[in-house]
């Protein structure tokens, strides 16, 4: 009797912590749908009487939101795939090598994660405009790469951590060298980690706003968050159209995660036990 | 098929020597074992054979060639770990097959070896299966399959029973030593079991604190043991 209560207690619990945490794309959903007239009149209602499409057909077709869209996949893309293959080099480094001064580079790493992003905009902005980096995408990557890879770093050092060593030892008695051995063994056995830390690199890049601001001005090179912002006037605010762009923001991100979910709770947990 | 020379060998890995002064001749065809209690050296010379440590000084030569510096894969030995370590990701096939394809062989002759070699170690039927399928027992056979697939100068076995019951341990004692006869590879075979390498060497090295205390054949060992340690080693009951 006491479990069953127990049991019930815990699924309310989590029932209620979902929709908490869901309640918010709901009501982005909600709002994308409900026709101008009716978003004031009924604020509270939790569906509006009417529903219309009309929001998502003036992005789709008056807005220069495909090019963003695009722009944003470029970026995000290029940015995992580039803060990746770093992240799986230096991750191997520091969990295989010992090497004079590894602690420093450790170190600064982990400070450079501390910077609160406003106070180095400038100094970025500096650096890359005489580069002619600043209006373009690639900058953009360059920038996000740069930020990501050390969180990525050590997610990819902790699931190198996770394949024992005899495998890659037992590779090279087998004739491999140590990049085939990388390569044809632990590669495979962290690839589970590698899309994890890719997964989250792209959320990162996929979602970044103030980079993506003051670092590009032009429309041509904007990213999808950067022209959320283009809904927001001096006097008001265009609620639907912006929501509706918000659902189709997060299309690419849901496709993602759903092909790699499978990864993603054995990534994660790999590094913690080892197999 | 080949000898190996260790002339004056030491490791340090930064906290005081590992090994000391290691002298010792391995005869082509012999199997030896390193036998000593954990932490005596006996798998870090191994290693240094096998060119996964290098040697702080001394020289390692494989018939006459001196090896110091050349990478594991270059040395052309096959090892067996205690862990077994069987590439996860890849069917009992793939994994014997792995040296081969390294050395780029002829597919034909590739699959004529696995099917050789998993024939003589009875795991023919197992080829198909991912190593997680597979019992302790089986997976020490295909550990040993990897290694006799090809023909490497000599054989390194990393305490490769330790990790089996009692009674398959018994069994594979047997079958290791079979198969020595058969191939007459060098073999050099690391152990803490006293009774393994009483019945499987043709010589023993026992070895403590990093230094050989006596080399000789098994009987030479019971018979006329050099000092206490080993006396008192062999008179221990696993």
């Amino acid at each position: 009797m006491a479990r069953t209560t127990g049991h019930v207690a815990r699924a309310l619990a989590l029932a209620l912590y979902v929709a908490f945490a869901l309640f918010p794309l709901f009501w982005l959903v909600k709002v994308s749908v409900t026709p101008d007239d009716l978003l004031y009149g009924e604020g509270v209602r939790l569906w509006p009487s009417r529903v219309t499409l009309d929001h998502y057909a003036a992005v789709l077709r008056h807005s220069q939101f495909p090019l963003f869209f695009r722009n944003s996949l470029i970026v995000a893309t290029a940015t995992a795939l580039a803060a990746s293959a770093v992240a799986s080099a230096a991750g191997y480094a520091f969990s295989r090598f010992r090497f004079r001064g590894k602690v420093w580079v450790v170190g600064v790493m982990l400070v450079s994660q501390m910077f609160p992003l406003v106070i180095i905009v400038a100094p970025i902005f500096r650096l890359l405009a005489p580069l002619g980096l600043t209006n373009s995408l690639s900058g953009l990557v360059l920038v996000y790469t740069a930020f990501n890879a050390p969180f990525a770093t050590f997610l990819m050092q902790s699931f190198f951590e996770g394949v024992p060593k005899d495998l890659e030892e037992a590779a090279m008695m087998d004739g491999a060298t140590r990049f085939q051995a990388l390569l044809r063994v632990v590669l495979p056995l962290t690839l589970p980690g590698l899309a994890a830390t890719g997964g989250f690199v792209f959320i990162a890049a996929w979602s970044e706003l103030l980079f993506s601001l003051m670092l590009n001005s032009s429309a041509a090179v904007s990213t999808f968050p950067a022209g959320l912002l283009g809904f927001v006037s001096k006097f008001s605010v265009d609620f639907g159209q912006m929501m509706a762009a918000g659902v189709l923001a997060l299309l690419p991100v849901g496709a993602f995660f759903f092909f790699i979910q499978r990864y993603l709770v054995q990534g994660l947990t790999a590094g913690a036990v080892k197999g | 098929m080949a000898t190996i020379t260790l002339t004056n060998v030491g490791k340090d890995y930064g906290g005081g020597p590992v090994l000391r002064g290691i002298n010792l001749e391995i005869r082509d065809g012999e199997f030896v074992a390193l036998m000593g209690p954990s932490g005596c050296g006996k798998s870090t010379l191994l290693r240094l054979i096998a060119g996964l440590e290098d040697a702080t000084e001394g020289e390692i030569r494989i018939d006459g060639r001196l090896v110091n510096d050349l990478a594991p894969k270059d040395r052309d030995l096959a090892m067996v770990f205690q862990s077994y370590a069987l590439y996860p990701h890849m069917t009992v096939r793939e994994n014997m097959s792995f040296p081969l394809k390294q050395r780029r062989l002829p597919a034909a002759e590739i699959t004529a070896a696995v099917d050789a070699a998993a024939a003589k170690l009875g795991l023919t039927a197992l080829l198909d299966r991912k190593p997680k399928a597979l019992s302790g027992g089986q997976r020490q056979r295909v550990a040993m399959g990897r290694a006799i697939v090809r023909t490497p100068k000599a054989f390194l076995f990393d305490e490769p029973l330790s990790n089996l019951d009692a009674r398959l341990r018994a069994q594979m004692r047997v079958e290791i030593r079979t198969l020595h006869q058969d191939l007459g590879a060098t073999s050099v075979y690391v152990t803490h079991d006293q009774a393994e390498a009483m019945t499987m060497a043709d010589r023993i090295v026992a070895l403590n604190d990093g230094d050989i205390q006596q080399v000789g054949t098994p009987q030479d060992l019971r018979e006329r043991p050099a000092n206490a340690f080993v006396a008192d080693f062999l008179g221990q009951h696993p």
